[in-house]
């Protein structure tokens, strides 16, 4: 439970970070999606039951806190990255930011396609796929940039111990 | 790099399945019922919209603080013995020209709002849509405030958009430049209709306007008011480019929003628009 809330909390701090501060200060719509940083990172370290559902709540977090019309294709967007991620992690080496930036590119894409995909079978997208297509290069790209960072931060607090090790998981590479 | 096993790997590989397919359920299920999503957007608006508020607060804070500090640097070169004074005098200065542009935008505000005879809500803009996908923006002020899905929108400059969800004290307003908005439209100089739409970019165009109108670059686009939404006479934007219709029916014109909606501070929500009066024929002139 307090590995959810954490999540979730973490997730909504992020949400407001990127809805205020980064769409101001950055331009042309390149906001890195920290819902998605979040979800690659419960990916790599915590390939567990539970970690499924946690993805599934931050991407429908991200369904309701946007204006988005529907309910869950961010969630079940956030699921598949989750799964990929995790079957893919044994073969990536994690700690190199490029690899890092290059899973949060192609998770993005992914991400992207599925919620459109899953958006346009139940409303009208006149339009919205075209300003899908614009910016989620840019979005793909700015996350991929920024989820190092992301990523060393959200190491560093699991190891400050703000959650327990057990509730954040093993990260499975030590053994 | 992973332990994972096998055992483990077909439980998660379940668990996601099962999950993805009940986000598929939600889609369907919020896409015929429509309330359901707006019901969970206003239980997240209620639990954000402080920290939302919070968050506006220290971000105005930090970006007068760089204000300040930069105006403190150049004027250190100029003269160092007036350090200290002219950093107090800048902070005040700065203090007195948010005031002061928060005053020019509430008059102009006020004067359209008079201009127009309307009436309505001053709001500020809390937050922007997270996504790229949809144009909106979070005020605070909601419906214990009076405000009601689908009020207009403006700004001293022009139209903003309309709300298009409300919860206690926060309100979600669709922008003018978002892919899913369109206003009924007059070109002011030679009053030919069309929609402005919205292309989810920075800038709108406007639509169905047939070949044989005069259009040109530096036209003003003002609202209808047939729409029943907008009021009649806001400003929408200027002509950015006419593309000519060569085997069209229609022009292809580039609107640029009069608002610029990353700039977004003080709005005005309409609550009530003047009723047009019908004014009787005269005894004579009846059938």
């Amino acid at each position: 439970m307090q590995g959810f809330l954490f999540y979730i909390f973490v997730g909504l701090i992020g949400l407001i970070i990127q809805g205020s501060i980064l769409k101001v200060i950055l331009p042309f719509g390149a906001i890195p999606n920290l819902i998605l940083i979040l979800v690659v990172y419960l990916g790599f370290f915590r390939q567990k039951n539970d970690a499924a559902l946690f993805a599934f709540f931050l991407g429908l977090e991200y369904d309701l806190f946007g204006s988005h019309l529907l309910l869950g294709p961010n969630a079940s967007a956030a699921v598949l990255v989750y799964f990929l991620v995790t079957s893919f992690s044994k073969r990536l080496f994690v700690d190199s930011p490029f690899t890092l930036g290059l899973v949060v590119l192609v998770a993005s894409f992914v991400s992207h396609g599925v919620a459109a995909i899953i958006t346009s079978q139940f409303v009208p997208t006149e339009g919205l796929l075209t300003v899908i297509f614009r910016y989620s290069p840019l979005e793909a790209f700015a996350s991929a940039l920024v989820a190092p960072f992301v990523f060393k931060y959200l190491k560093r607090i699991n190891v400050e111990g703000r959650t327990s090790k057990s509730s954040m998981g093993d990260p499975g590479w030590s053994s | 790099m992973s332990n994972l096993g096998a055992q483990s790997s077909t439980k998660i590989l379940g668990y996601s399945l099962s999950l993805f397919f009940l986000g598929l359920f939600l889609s369907a299920f919020s896409a015929k019922n429509p309330e359901t999503a707006e019901l969970g957007n206003r239980v997240v608006s209620e639990i954000v919209t402080p920290l939302q508020s919070l968050v506006g607060i220290v971000d105005r804070s930090v970006s007068n603080i760089w204000d300040d500090y930069l105006w403190l640097v150049r004027v250190n070169r100029e003269n160092a013995d007036l350090k200290q004074r002219l950093f107090a005098l800048e902070a005040e200065n700065s203090r007195l020209l948010e005031f002061e542009g928060e005053n020019q935008r509430l008059r102009q505000l006020m004067g359209l709002v008079q201009e127009l005879k309307i009436e309505g809500i001053a709001a500020n803009v809390i937050g922007y849509d997270p996504s790229n996908w949809v144009k909106s923006v979070t005020i605070d002020k909601g419906f214990i405030n009076g405000i009601r899905k689908g009020m207009s929108v403006i700004e001293g400059k022009g139209v903003v958009g309309h709300v298009i969800s409300t919860s206690r004290t926060s309100s979600r307003v669709l922008l003018v430049s978002d892919h899913a908005s369109s206003i009924d439209a007059v070109i002011q100089r030679t009053r030919a209709r069309g929609i402005v739409e919205g292309s989810g970019g920075r800038l709108a165009r406007l639509s169905y306007l047939i070949e044989k109108e005069d259009v040109k670059i530096g036209d003003r686009i003002i609202a209808s008011g047939l729409d029943g939404i907008y009021p009649k006479g806001l400003f929408i934007g200027v002509v950015t480019n006419v593309d000519p219709p060569a085997r069209r029916l229609f022009h292809r014109i580039q609107v640029q929003p009069a608002v610029d909606f990353l700039k977004l501070e003080n709005i005005f929500v309409v609550t009530s628009v003047p009723v047009m009066q019908v004014v009787p024929l005269p005894e004579g002139l009846r059938k």
